[in-house]
């Protein structure tokens, strides 16, 4: 019983996520297989004989051969094309590596050192002068003893001696005196000269170390000017240097700017173009629709109504050969007869004779009188609207054509219609219909298709046939 | 002196930066990947004959904007110094090219129409008058004395991106960007290294297209045929000329 509750439970709370999930994935489960059924072939096979593809379809007409392909070329053509917009981006990582090199660049250069040598060492001061060696004798000689007296008569003699002594000690008290007094004087005079010398040495040793401080200051200054003169350089230099740094991403800059601009004009123009024909085909497919026959595409499953068919062969146009008509400008064999044209033809009258034009065929009547006979593109004809498979090919003087099976169109922008002309010599075409005559002329060989001969080249590894006179 | 100390010194300082630019390579390739792609090169340089088949897809940007791609299958047989032969079928029909030392050769049977000319002594030299001629050979920088030359050239930057599923194997994935195309290359390792996928994708052209090659059934000791580099005409095939360059036809506008 609790079980039966349990997954009663379960299934209620279950139940809104499963119908939830299925809502979700429903559509994409139900969704029909893309490719498989017959909306994805007819989607293929429209891309095929629109888009004109390449291959077998390009020589139909498809317009397969427009757009070369890109080259195989891992080194060389990218090379060839990298190594100037190699320079592109180089240039545009050689920005960031030019900075980190200007900040790689070495710093500033460490302070010189001090140009200023060190203080001469003072001089030792001279020495006190008038050392204790140098003092006057004068107590030396006051310590000299006296000399004795003698008798009586000796008395009056020493008496006479004494004074004679004492004269002569007078005198020679006179002379010490004197000589004293002289070297006093001498002394006095040393003295002086000891304080003179002194006081002109101190003199000249502050003089000294007046002109050693202005030397170093000097010198400081000097050093001091220099790092500034050394800095300035370098300031200036550098200045230098980041203009250049700066006119040159700037000229980097501006190739790039110019490249791009020009890239981009080339891309402009490539689109532009591409834009163009693609007005023209959505014209001439437009045409195709207004003139009923927009369900030609749809009756085969390769959408081709040759009269030989074959999937291989490029097409049903037998130039000059007889054929049966199958129906529409598909049956189209130049020399087959019609009873009538298909529905939707247009009368294109050249000169005298009432052409009727269909997709890019041309039905004249019959020289029997009765029904039609199929024709090559009568030169002069004028129709609103080429063969929509027709491929655009370029003349000698850069003329656009439309080539349709041997056929040239031109626009004709006045009339605004698409004027048949004679084959324009020197142009180029890489296919021909089947029906042309291969025949040499002057050892050289050529294609001859109605009147128009045709000469193969190589182009590259690709057989194209030149419009030539013989 | 000062002066000239003076100019010597003004002149580094002009040149300096010139000078480191031009030493600062903006090629950055990881050791890893240029090591592996030397080696497969180097293979390549040493055969001295090898065959080697390409399936090869390649895009076609119509001028609606529209990108078709197109399928080519291509045997090439080189014997150094100077054979080559590429047999090609395609889309675009088939052709066989054919190089024996002397005159080069451009055939296509779907025609029965062929173009010779005389030819170079060296299997580079006649690659490069193929491509004068706007002649297409399929991955012709393998076949050159240099396979690598463009890892040292043009390449801006590349790494090895590791071990990636190819064809029931792993192989090398490696990743290189030029200024104008992007490559990848998958090289099977061991003993003979060889190149089994590139992709080329031209990102700088219109609609980015885009050409693949794969390479297989490499042999480095082919077993060539007499006569396999030397033409003898069909019967009935007509020898035609290449058309001056100064004659613009269908297809060589932009």
């Amino acid at each position: 019983m609790m079980k039966q509750i349990s997954l009663l439970k379960a299934t209620r709370v279950l139940l809104p996520s499963v119908l939830a999930t299925l809502l979700l994935v429903g559509p994409v489960l139900f969704a029909p297989t893309p490719g498989v059924d017959g909306e994805g072939v007819a989607w293929a096979g429209k891309f095929d004989r629109g888009g004109g593809g390449g291959g077998k379809n390009a020589r139909q007409g498809g317009g397969g051969k427009k757009a070369r392909p890109q080259k195989s070329k891992i080194d060389r053509k990218p090379r060839a094309s990298s190594a100037r917009q190699g320079s592109i981006s180089r240039a545009s990582k050689e920005r960031p590596a030019a900075r980190q090199q200007k900040q790689a660049r070495p710093k500033a250069k460490p302070q010189a050192k001090s140009q200023a040598k060190p203080q001469a060492r003072a001089k030792p001061q001279q020495r006190a002068s008038g050392s204790a060696k140098d003092q006057p004798f004068a107590r030396k000689d006051a310590r000299k003893p006296q000399q004795k007296a003698s008798s009586s008569k000796s008395r009056e003699n020493l008496a006479k001696r004494q004074q004679s002594q004492s004269q002569r000690d007078q005198v020679k008290r006179k002379q010490t005196s004197d000589r004293q007094a002289k070297q006093r004087s001498a002394q006095k005079t040393d003295t002086s000269r000891a304080k003179a010398t002194q006081d002109k040495q101190t003199q000249r040793k502050a003089q000294r170390t007046e002109r050693d401080k202005q030397v170093r200051e000097g010198r400081q200054e000097y050093a001091a000017n220099k790092q500034d003169i050394r800095s300035d350089r370098k300031k200036a230099a550098e200045e230098l240097q980041q203009n250049r740094f700066d006119h040159r991403d700037e000229a980097r800059e501006d190739r790039q700017d110019h490249r791009d601009e020009a890239r981009e004009d080339r891309q402009k123009h490539q689109k532009n173009l591409a834009n163009e024909r693609r007005d023209l085909y959505e014209d001439i497919y437009d045409d195709r629709r207004y003139w009923g026959n927009d369900n030609y595409w749809d009756d085969d499953d390769d959408g081709h109504h040759y009269s030989n068919d074959d999937d291989d062969d490029d097409n049903g146009w037998l130039w000059g050969i007889g054929g049966a008509v199958i129906g529409g400008v598909a049956g189209y064999a130049i020399g087959a007869a019609v009873n009538e044209p298909p529905e939707g033809t247009v009368a294109v009258p050249v000169g005298d004779v009432p052409y009727q034009y269909y997709g890019g065929a041309f039905y004249e009547p019959a020289p029997s009188g009765t029904g039609y006979v199929t024709t090559a593109a009568p030169v002069g004809a004028a129709v609103e609207a080429p063969p929509i498979d027709c491929t655009i090919v370029f003349g000698p003087e850069d003329e656009g054509y439309c080539y349709f099976q041997g056929a040239f169109f031109i626009y004709d922008e006045s009339a605004a219609q698409y004027v048949v002309v004679e084959p324009p010599t020197g142009t180029a075409v890489t296919y021909l219909p089947p029906g042309y005559e291969e025949l040499t002329v002057a050892g050289t060989q050529y294609m001859k298709l109605g009147g128009t001969y045709y000469r193969p080249y190589y182009e590259g590894d690709e057989v194209t046939y030149v419009v030539s006179e013989v | 002196m000062r002066d000239l100390r003076g100019i010597v010194t003004a002149v580094l300082l002009f040149i300096s930066p010139v000078l480191c630019a031009e030493s600062t390579s903006p090629r950055v390739v990881d050791a890893k990947a240029d090591r592996i792609m030397e080696r497969a090169c180097e293979q390549l340089k040493s055969a001295p004959a090898f065959s080697v088949t390409a399936d090869i897809s390649y895009d076609d940007v119509l001028e609606s904007g529209l990108k078709v791609q197109y399928q080519r299958y291509s045997e090439v047989v080189l014997d150094r110094p100077n054979h080559l032969r590429v047999d090609g079928e395609s889309d675009k029909g088939t052709r066989t090219i054919l190089y024996d030392g002397k005159t080069f050769t451009v055939f296509d049977p779907d025609e029965n129409m062929y173009v010779q000319a005389p030819a170079p002594d060296t299997i580079d030299a006649t690659l490069d008058k193929l491509e004068e001629r706007g002649v297409s050979v399929p991955l012709d920088d393998l076949m050159s004395s240099e396979p690598c030359a463009w890892l040292h050239e043009g390449i801006l930057d590349g790494f090895y991106g590791g071990r990636h599923y190819l064809d029931g194997s792993f192989a090398h994935h490696l990743l290189f960007r030029a200024a104008a195309a992007d490559f990848q290359v998958w090289i099977r390792g061991g003993e003979v290294p060889v190149i089994r996928r590139v992709i080329i994708e031209y990102r700088e052209k219109l609609g980015v297209p885009r050409y693949e090659a794969r390479l297989s059934d490499w042999n480095f000791r082919p077993a060539i045929e007499t006569g396999e580099f030397s033409f003898t005409p069909p019967e009935g095939a007509s020898r035609i000329e290449f058309r001056a360059a100064n004659n613009v036809g269908e297809g060589d506008r932009p």
